[in-house]
């Protein structure tokens, strides 16, 4: 009996790890478009790795793992070192000849995966994708949103306003109104496009009103804002703050916002990412990478299992995390319910 | 109705063609459908999933699965982010709505769903469901407490006129797909048969011409098939049958110059005997005159009359 007879034998069954006794181990290759430091990345690996082994498949017994790096916030920024770094993934590909490859966040997908499975179709390898904020389906290689037709699948990243608008309205009941402020990168103006049609077009009966979505170029511009609704609104709706100029014209650094923002303002801050929280603001209610992780871990799994790529649903996993900051709450003088605060994944002390 | 070549081939071309388009459609819309429907349950099982692991994290905090918050909201969260889930909603044991994303569906009991059953059995169920005259995909994804005991379910809504709305889409594309290969299909058989039946109709025109005497007339075709090669035998043919009545032509204009020859040699002979008739006779009459006058001399010589004679 062959090797590749066994391997079929192993993993055409269903998830369990019955039978599983291949002699060589599975590949998995992920990669990332960010670097080392985003903590969304390291959390979303450690979910990809606890997804996979929910399908029987553990590290360094049933596969190896190798992560990649684009690094394409911070150093490899422009289309052409991008897409440098793009033949760079390929050929760690072509190498390293992975059974699945997880894609993290838009870069990935767009300059690795779509590419790749659009010029190698007969190969069929399996591309999972996470933290996607854009519209998957306009690449080429993937047909719809319920069923992909090709080897790429993956989860959406929508931000969770509903459940954050719902959340602040359970600990402040009389509350009516947010507002939501942004830069100006072009991150932010996707952002508030897609609130305006996926949130404000979509949903009727919002916990709250979204009196305004403000965007603003240079930090002074923040803080007129920040003055300015002080008494117009309940909350302030953080969507992006890190492109903020100073009047030199370089950026100003998120901490200072955050400083600035928060010895300046008697509203409760509303971030749409953990580290929003992280960085000071009262609270974030935003996607879960470990959990989105883990749910793409789980498609993994099915995936290696058998289940066709091509079939499987890209689907927003709806996976929250809350997370407040219990040394903002107290300067805001906010007692959290206990069964609220009992939600949190997460629980700042003091500001960083 | 006489219908030619033409018309013939194009009509067994569009047939054949309907045919095929027409299976191949048939086919495609089944694979489709199944694959679609597949596709479609597989993601809202994974959103029951996600969810489920929200309200197991939820229990293993300790809240009571009748009193998590937030969690209406995370239905109504569901069923507006999912296009496929039209309901979502979570049941105890006793079929008592607990959250749902219509709230005022909350405390009421569901009837007609049937009750799952399960104790150690953890699967995702699935049943077809009609309700207020819809039908639905109804999954199942049943609770169980940190005891390992059923506590409830989840309860999600595949519409499944969304699965025949795709299907509609599909089929309505392919339609227009067939129509647009149809028309497609249709042009181009024409123009092929156009480009086969051309050379045959320039031939029907080259034997109309040759039998009204125009040898002149040549065929322009170019192609190496049967009707290439026909072509230039005609060509060739009418080309030889030219030379064959110039020769002929020739011929018949050279015969009568000889002809002509000949006459005039014959004249020419004709005048001479004419001639030489005339001299002949003329020496006979001579001669006759000769011996008259001899006749006559010997007359008066016999009669003496010696005088007379000249």
């Amino acid at each position: 009996m062959n090797q590749d007879t066994l391997k079929e034998i192993s993993f055409k069954d269903t998830g369990s790890t019955e039978g599983k006794q291949s002699y060589e181990l599975r590949k998995v290759l992920i990669v990332h478009s960010y670097d080392e430091d985003w903590s969304w990345d390291i959390n979303t690996e450690k979910g990809i790795i606890d997804g996979f082994e929910d399908k029987g498949y553990i590290l360094n017994m049933d596969y190896t793992l190798q992560t990649f790096y684009m690094d394409t916030k911070k150093t490899y920024v422009t289309p052409e070192q991008i897409e440098e770094r793009a033949e760079q993934t390929i050929d760690i590909i072509e190498d390293f000849k992975p059974d699945i490859v997880f894609v993290n966040d838009d870069n990935a997908l767009k300059y690795v995966a779509v590419p790749y499975s659009i010029d190698n179709p007969d190969k069929k390898l399996p591309f999972i994708f996470s933290g996607i904020n854009t519209d998957p389906e306009k690449y080429d290689g993937i047909d719809s949103l319920e069923k992909p037709g090709h080897a790429v699948t993956g989860a959406l990243e929508r931000f969770p306003y509903y459940q954050a608008f719902s959340l602040a309205k359970r600990i402040f009941p009389n509350a009516t109104k947010i507002v939501l402020f942004a830069d100006h990168s072009s991150s932010s103006n996707f952002l508030v496009n897609a609130f305006n049609e996926r949130y404000l077009e979509a949903i009727n009966n919002s916990p709250l009103e979204v009196i305004d979505v403000v965007q603003m170029s240079t930090f002074q511009e923040w803080k007129e804002s920040v003055e300015e609704y002080q008494n117009k609104t309940d909350f302030l709706g953080i969507l992006t703050y890190h492109q903020l100029k100073d009047k030199e014209g370089n950026v100003t650094s998120p901490s200072e916002v955050v400083e600035w923002t928060i010895n300046n303002s008697n509203l409760p801050e509303i971030g749409f990412l953990q580290f929003h929280a992280e960085d000071g603001f009262w609270s974030a209610v935003g996607i879960s990478a470990y959990k989105t992780g883990k749910y793409i871990g789980r498609i993994g799994g099915d995936i290696l299992n058998g289940k066709d790529p091509a079939n499987i649903s890209i689907i927003d996993p709806n996976l929250v995390d809350v997370v407040f900051n219990l040394a903002r709450s107290k300067m805001l003088g906010i007692d959290i319910p206990a069964d609220i605060l009992g939600l949190a994944t997460e629980i700042y002390q003091e500001i960083k | 109705m006489r219908l030619n070549i033409q018309i013939k081939v194009i009509i067994l071309i569009m047939i054949v063609l309907l045919i095929a388009l027409g299976a191949n459609t048939s086919i495609s819309s089944i694979q489709f459908q199944e694959d679609y429907r597949d596709a479609l349950q597989t993601g809202v099982v994974n959103i029951g999933e996600n969810l489920k692991e929200t309200i197991d994290d939820m229990l293993d905090l300790g809240f009571n699965l009748n009193n998590i918050p937030g969690l209406n909201e995370i239905c109504k969260d569901i069923v507006y982010r999912h296009e496929s889930v039209d309901y979502c909603f979570v049941i105890d044991t006793n079929m008592s709505v607990l959250n749902h994303n219509d709230p005022s569906y909350i405390g009421k009991v569901v009837t007609g769903f049937t009750s799952l059953t399960v104790d150690s059995n953890q699967e995702v169920t699935v049943d077809m469901y009609s309700f207020n005259g819809n039908e639905f995909y109804d999954f199942a994804l049943p609770l169980f407490d940190k005891n390992s005991k059923y506590i409830g379910s989840i309860r999600l809504g595949l519409p499944v006129d969304i699965i025949d709305a795709k299907l509609n889409q599909l089929v309505g594309k392919s339609i227009l797909l067939l129509i647009a290969s149809f028309v497609v299909a249709a042009m181009m058989s024409i123009v092929l048969i156009r480009s086969t039946t051309r050379p045959l109709r320039q031939l029907m025109e080259g034997t109309n011409e040759l039998s009204k005497n125009n040898l002149d007339y040549t065929i322009e075709i170019k192609s190496n098939d049967e009707i290439g090669i026909l072509a230039s035998g005609f060509n060739r043919m009418a080309k030889d049958l030219k030379k064959s009545r110039g020769e002929l032509e020739d011929y018949s204009k050279h015969l009568e110059k000889k002809i002509m020859e000949r006459t005039k040699d014959i004249q020419t002979k004709v005048d001479e005997l004419e001639r030489f008739k005339k001299v002949v006779v003329g020496r006979e009459l001579k001669m006759i005159e000769l011996k008259n006058e001899i006749k006559e001399i010997n007359t008066k010589l016999k009669e003496g009359h010696f005088n007379d004679l000249d």
